[in-house]
């Protein structure tokens, strides 16, 4: 059985270097396709993220009223509270939500300059809600104090991200398995042209009674070799872009809530490399079957 | 065990094997409309030396196919050293393969091995333990008398050479049964004479040989069991004879 192993091992490893370019090209379709599948996990997995963290921070916030006075702050929040579904609430004032829009805006912040002598911000209150669901009713109880004027909330932004991750995850879906089949079709042809090449070898082994796995064997290691290969490639090449990205992203958009590397990049390395080594198995198998006759 | 249950075992045994180690029984094969064999029944026994003769085309090499099951009869049954060669389950296919030793016309070498990788080869693919190999190859190689030429390729050897080493190829694993289709067609007179001496040696020391050939006077000379096929027809078993006998010569004449 080790001998089994071994052999197979060796004879799969001399049969990707003996076909050079093929071998390339069955390795770099698989790394192609691993990688827009990679791509698509990335941002499919990023958006949903983002999505559950405003979902998570869903919240009602209330503007009062031009004229609406500090004095009675107190007041308001505890009519704020009062509502059914209320969670936590805030009140931020003018001048809060002017420093706010200061630090977001980060090095450009002088161009608040013009407003800052007469800061056009209003009052408001941010209230969160312990059960997204009932936001409406929310929103509408607070509407109905009489010092808010107007009431906004996010719940559209969250539908309208949470509707393109699912398209995008439906559209990933169906590109994989053309993807899959593409590097199916092309690994299984890297092994019959090596079924080819050896079919002198393959006959003799075939004729003196060697066993169906000692001939499938090396097919079936180099299948697996490809698989992996490619698999390794777009593992690397998705970790490298991604940390770059990640770096220059936080640079310029800090507010961009992303994922991290960890444990994102080790998960989809293990799911590339599981896909590409099931694909060039399967691949290279449905070849020694079809292409070598016991 | 009881001495009378092994007494019967061994009897048994021994029956079968007068029975025949290669039994073909009313075996038809066709391809498509084209009946390459037609209700043939030949019985071989352990230890025999038989020529396989008939023109181009009657179904010798179908018949030699079906003993190593690279093809399965259409009708009948094939049984081969006790096993049933017809139904054998595929993961067994090798097992019967081990005990028939097959040679071509073509030698079937492989040219990027040398002669000592050639016979290596086989015994490896078969599981045979390094050590094993260490010692066979150069024997068998002695046997065909190559000693001394195991480094070489087998470009370099002459057809005789090259027939040679397949044989020896053939015989590394020991096999019980020898098959040759054609062995001879592309040597000389002087090298088919080796090839056929090497053939009766083997089968002095055991093996049931089974030779396809064209031959005619080696058959001839040798005088051993002639089967003859036509059309897919066994049309003459003469426990001794040559190439030709006087029925099919008189049908070659009447054409």
């Amino acid at each position: 059985m080790f001998r089994l192993i071994g052999r197979s091992a060796v004879e799969g490893l001399k049969s990707i270097w003996a076909h050079g370019l093929m071998s390339l090209a069955s390795v770099g379709t698989v790394a192609v396709s691993l990688l827009v599948l990679a791509v698509f996990l990335v941002v499919a997995a990023n958006l949903s993220y983002i999505a559950d963290i405003l979902e998570s921070q869903v919240e009602v916030v209330a503007y009062c009223r031009p004229e609406f006075d500090r004095h009675w702050e107190e007041t308001l929040l505890d009519k704020a509270r009062a509502i059914p579904g209320v969670g936590e609430v805030t009140f931020v004032s003018r001048a809060e939500a002017l420093d706010r829009l200061r630090d977001q805006f980060g090095t450009q912040a002088d161009l608040l300059s013009a407003v800052e002598q007469d800061n056009p911000l209003r009052d408001s209150l941010e209230i969160t809600v312990a059960n997204p669901d009932r936001i409406e009713e929310v929103a509408r109880g607070i509407a109905a104090i009489d010092s808010i004027e107007d009431v906004a909330y996010q719940q559209e932004v969250v539908q309208r991200l949470y509707s393109v991750t699912e398209a995008l995850r439906t559209a990933g879906v169906g590109l994989i398995f053309l993807l899959a089949a593409a590097t199916f079709l092309l690994i299984s042809n890297t092994i019959r042209l090596t079924i080819y090449a050896r079919r002198d070898e393959i006959e003799v082994m075939r004729l003196v009674g060697a066993t169906a796995g000692f001939i499938w064997g090396p097919l079936v290691v180099e299948g697996l070799l490809l698989g992996l290969i490619g698999a390794g490639l777009a593992g690397a090449v998705v970790f490298w872009g991604y940390s770059d990205l990640l770096e220059s992203i936080q640079a310029s958009l800090p507010f961009l809530p992303l994922l991290a590397t960890q444990p994102l990049m080790g998960n989809l390395i293990q799911l590339l490399a599981i896909t590409g080594g099931l694909l060039g198995l399967l691949s290279s198998w449905f070849s020694a079957q079809r292409y070598v006759r016991i | 065990m009881l001495p009378g249950l092994a007494c019967a075992q061994t009897q048994m045994t021994r029956r079968m094997e007068e029975y025949g180690l290669i039994v073909l029984s009313h075996v038809s094969k066709s391809y498509g409309d084209i009946n390459a064999l037609d209700d043939v029944t030949v019985n071989i026994t352990k230890g025999e030396f038989v020529f396989l003769v008939g023109p181009s085309g009657a179904g010798k090499s179908t018949f030699l196919q079906l003993l190593y099951r690279e093809e399965v009869p259409t009708k009948g049954s094939v049984v081969v050293d006790n096993l049933n060669v017809t139904r054998l389950p595929r993961r067994h296919i090798p097992l019967l393969r081990r005990k028939v030793g097959v040679v071509f016309q073509d030698f079937k070498l492989l040219e990027s091995k040398n002669i000592y990788e050639n016979v290596a080869f086989v015994l490896n693919v078969t599981g045979a333990p390094t050590k094993f190999i260490k010692r066979r190859v150069p024997q068998v190689l002695g046997l065909v008398g190559l000693s001394g030429k195991e480094k070489s390729y087998p470009e370099q050897l002459s057809g005789g050479e090259q027939q040679r080493v397949s044989l020896a190829r053939a015989i590394a694993n020991s096999p019980r049964i020898i098959l040759a289709d054609e062995p001879t067609g592309n040597l000389d007179r002087d090298s088919s004479w080796q090839i056929m001496r090497l053939l009766a040696e083997f089968n002095k020391r055991g093996a049931t040989v089974l030779v396809a050939t064209h031959d005619w006077p080696i058959v001839d000379a040798m005088q051993r069991r002639v089967v003859e096929i036509q059309d897919g027809k066994v049309v003459r078993d003469d426990a001794q004879g040559g190439y030709s006998s006087s029925v099919s010569s008189n049908r070659a004449l009447g054409r």
